[in-house]
């Protein structure tokens, strides 16, 4: 605190001479800008202006030197209050410390006694708790000594309540079963006399029963002999029935044998004027027959006449056509002659005319063959050497038309006709050009500077 | 072309006066009908690429000649020579002996250079030969910074192959993916990556704890939609890739799913069950109109545009299975797609660029694989042999499908190509990777 002060007061007495110079500089400057604006008036040169009044400047400056020395003073003054006070400010914080110190002390000491004072009555304070302890403990025994008392009070006081319970129990169980056993034998008295009563109605209903029973057999038989007697005499009307329906059934008979019997004999009639009817149709149908016969006879009479007369007309005829096919025989004959010559003759000149062809053939063969070996060799190395994009579309086709050299080598692939793949025709060129050299042929005639090759994939 | 065919005739009526003086029967030029050959990729040998300049000993940071060798290989149309097998390796014109690659049968052969003209900067000059004709068809120079070196090796891979098969290459382009992982803490991660078409240099460019699925492309290749749970609900958003700028487009009640940019990029076809059930809507991106195209109980999803804007193709279960259905884009009668012998699964469905294929996720007694059917003859091509086969996508130039599978325990992602001879692993990254789907064409530099 004390250096604080110290230090605050330094800084005050050194912002004090800031403000004093800087008052005296103000000062020293205002002259100067005064000096000039005297001998303003004058408008000579500048050099001539520089004529003052010696007097005037030695005032203005002893006045200047008075202030200078006034505020050197005040200044002096100043910074030997402002040491004093320092000094002071010292000397009040060397007693500040002091007392400080004093006051530590005085503190620790305190702080000791009252340490002592705590360990003291914190001493008292577990001595009494101590005691307290040992009063509760004392207490709790106590307590416990009254608790076990009382339950043994309790414990006689339940037994008693319990002996005397047991016992009024004992006393309304026994007028219980007093009472139990007087009710029991009223209830076998009266159930006895129910019993006797029972009996008394059960005989006499027996007796009733009996009679009933009786009455009811002797209905029974006389109700069969009534019925035995009923059915006597049904038997007997039915008998009767019987004996009437019997004759009524042989009457009906005699008159249906008499009604047969007339019916027969008409029958018998009519059957007869039928076979007279049947005799006279049948001599008639016999006339006609004869009749018809003599007809007949001379039907065929005459067709045999005139079937004599066919054949003899149709020999004449076999005869005349017999002599022609003779004479057709032989044209016939003279025909197939002729052209059996004919035949031979074309068969002839034939025979020559394939001798001729097997001749060019022969000659022609040896070519084709080796040709065809060429154009295998060429097309095995090609479709060897050709790698088909994959994933290209189906149905791509690029031809190329190939210039090669004496000895097979490739000299220039160009496209003739283009599949619109690039790719693949890329693949095409280049299948072409890892062949070379193309094979050459066994007959140098057949070499082919140029060939066209169609790339048409099968599948 | 017209020259070309003249001379043939020219050469024809010469050779047939020539042949017509010998004796026998006249005849035309010589003509050998070629029927048979193997299917085989097209041999090719790439050299590994020189370097020049840079300090003593220094190597080019990569290895470009590889990175083209690999993406060729994996169009299954070209085998390249393996390293070891080269007779030489020039790196410039000079050093070609065209003998040397004759008789290796090769017809196409490319040599490169890569020079350092700077700090981080090369020049690389690649050239590709016709080795029977000793001729070159393609050449470049294309200066890369380090960052972009792999891609010039993609641009160099593209101009090759377009010399030779006459079809642009989509090597230069990109894959977005999930990739599902642990950070340090154990905590599970979510990231959407954007890779390049082989798979190296993933960047990611959506972390989250929370699930993310189903990116999809504009079809300029600037924005990427998806769904994230980071809400606590899957939302649909849309991130531009140059600036990181996101939008929830679609987050309204329920589900907001699989979106999918129309190929105009001005709208979405998305899933929604706001409604109460799910179905197929198309958001109007400028104006956040919703257009409602399907209307059945069950469950409508996954739509993918036809490439003309016209039609939508998605799954549904309305006939008790997961089936393909296409309807038009302003909605109306859904027509079903699939009708596979087996019909147990058919779903995911996507369109080829041209718009005559679609690819889909074929499910039969539990394994999931990827499959083509032929718009044109409704022929179904069965690709992949693996069994939990997902999210197919067609590269831009149709001739590959990008999905993701399960190999050895994990999800990784595939290429496969379209005739589905070649199936390769994509590079390997951190944790699972899933739902991937194959960029536009970028614009050529």
């Amino acid at each position: 605190m004390s250096a604080r002060t110290v230090r605050e007061k330094l800084v005050a007495g050194a912002l004090a001479v800031v403000v004093h110079v800087g008052l005296l500089a103000i000062l020293l400057v205002s002259l100067d800008w005064k000096a000039p604006a005297i001998d303003a008036g004058g408008e000579a040169a500048p050099i001539e202006a520089v004529v003052v009044d010696e007097t005037r400047v030695a005032a203005e400056i002893e006045r200047i030197r008075e202030q200078e020395r006034t505020v050197k003073e005040a200044e002096r003054e100043r910074v030997e209050k402002l040491a004093r006070e320092a000094e002071e400010a010292t000397q009040q914080r060397l007693d500040e410390q002091r007392r400080l110190a004093d006051l530590q002390r005085q503190l620790a000491e305190a702080r000791l006694q009252h340490e002592a004072e705590l360990r003291n009555r914190e001493q008292l304070e577990a001595e009494r708790l101590a005691e307290l302890k040992q009063r509760q403990e004392e207490q709790a025994a106590q307590v416990e000594q009254l608790r076990v008392r009382e339950r043994q009070l309790e414990a006689e006081r339940q037994a008693e309540e319990t002996r005397l319970r047991e016992a009024a129990e004992q006393r309304q169980r026994e007028a219980e079963r007093q009472r139990v056993a007087r009710e029991e034998r009223e209830r076998l008295e009266a159930e006895q006399q129910r019993l006797e009563a029972e009996k008394q109605r059960a005989e006499a209903d027996r007796a009733r029963i009996e009679e009933e029973r009786r009455v009811a057999e002797e209905r029974a038989r006389r109700a069969d002999e009534e019925r035995k007697v009923a059915e006597e005499e049904k038997r007997r009307a039915e008998a009767e029935r019987q004996q009437a329906e019997a004759q009524r059934r042989q009457a009906e008979a005699e008159k249906q044998r008499v009604d047969a019997e007339r019916a027969k004999a008409e029958a018998e009639r009519q059957r007869a004027e039928a076979e007279r009817e049947r005799i006279e149709r049948e001599r008639r149908a016999a006339e006609e027959q004869k009749r018809i016969a003599e007809q007949e006879r001379q039907r065929i009479e005459e067709q045999k006449r005139v079937a004599e007369e066919q054949k003899r007309k149709l020999e004449e005829e076999r005869r005349v056509a017999d002599e022609k096919r003779r004479e057709a025989e032989k044209a016939r004959q003279r025909a197939e002659d002729e052209r059996q010559r004919k035949e031979a003759e074309l068969a002839l000149q034939e025979a020559l005319a394939a001798e001729q062809r097997e001749l060019d053939k022969a000659r022609s063969d040896l070519r084709g063959r080796q040709l065809a070996e060429y154009v295998g060799q060429i097309k095995a190395s090609v479709q060897r050497n050709w790698k088909r994009p994959p994933s290209s579309a189906r149905g791509l086709k690029c031809t190329v038309l190939v210039v090669q050299l004496p000895g097979g080598e490739v000299a220039k692939v160009e496209v003739v006709e283009s599949s619109g793949n690039r790719l693949f025709d890329r693949s095409v060129q280049e299948a072409i050009f890892r062949s070379s050299p193309l094979p050459l042929p066994r007959d140098p005639s057949l070499f082919s500077r140029e060939i066209q090759f169609e790339f048409d994939p099968r599948d | 072309m017209l020259r070309s065919k003249m001379n043939a005739a020219v050469l024809a009526l010469v050779c047939a006066l020539g042949i017509a003086a010998m004796p026998g029967p006249a005849r035309a030029v010589l003509t050998i009908r070629i029927t048979e050959s193997t299917e085989a990729a097209l041999p090719i040998a790439i050299v590994p690429f020189g370097f020049a300049g840079g300090a003593a000993g220094a190597r080019a940071p990569e290895n470009i000649g590889q990175i083209v060798a690999d993406d060729l290989a994996r169009t299954g149309r070209f085998d390249p020579i393996a390293f070891p097998d080269l007779p030489s390796r020039p790196s410039s014109v000079a050093d070609v002996n065209f003998g040397d690659w004759r008789i290796l049968g090769t017809a196409n052969l490319v040599i490169g250079r890569v020079e350092a003209r700077g700090p981080e900067q090369y020049a690389i000059t690649f050239r590709l030969f016709d080795v029977f004709r000793a001729t070159q068809l393609a050449g470049f120079e294309i200066v890369a910074t380090t960052r972009d070196l792999r891609r010039t090796a993609h641009q160099i891979s593209d101009i090759v192959y377009e010399t030779l098969t006459g079809e642009r290459g989509a090597f230069d382009t990109r894959v977005a993916y999930v990739t599902e992982g642990r950070d340090a803490n154990g905590e599970r991660r979510y990231a959407l990556q954007v890779a390049d078409s082989d798979g190296a240099n993933p960047f990611p460019v959506l972390d989250s704890v929370q699930p993310i699925l189903s990116p999809s492309w504009s079809p300029d290749g600037a924005r990427l939609a998806y769904v994230s749970y980071e809400a606590g609900r899957p939302q649909v958003y849309v991130q531009e890739l140059a600036t990181g700028r996101r939008d929830a487009v679609a987050a309204f009640p329920g589900t907001n799913g699989a979106p999918a940019f129309s190929p105009d990029g001005s709208r979405l076809a998305l899933t929604l069950s706001k409604d109460g059930n799910h179905e197929i809507y198309v958001l109007d991106l400028a104006g956040r109109r919703l257009r409602r195209i399907t209307d059945d109980p069950a469950i409508d999803t996954e739509p993918a545009w036809s490439p003309d804007g016209a039609s939508i193709v998605f799954t549904s279960d309305r006939g008790g299975k997961p089936q393909i259905y296409q309807v038009p884009a302003s909605g109306g009668e859904a027509r079903r797609m699939t009708f596979v012998a087996s019909d147990d699964y058919n779903a995911r469905a996507s369109f080829s660029p041209d718009g005559r294929r679609l690819a889909f996720v074929h499910g039969v007694g539990g394994r999931f694989r990827i499959a083509v059917l032929d718009l044109e003859t409704s022929a179904v091509n069965v690709l992949t042999d693996t069994r939990l086969d997902e999210s197919p996508s067609f590269a831009p130039n149709g001739t590959m499908i990008l999905y993701a599978t399960v190999s050895g325990g994990s999800s990784v992602l595939a290429a496969v190509s379209t005739d589905g001879r070649m199936r390769q692993q994509l590079a390997a990254t951190e944790g699972k990777a899933r739902e991937p789907a194959w960029s536009p064409f970028r614009s050529r530099r």
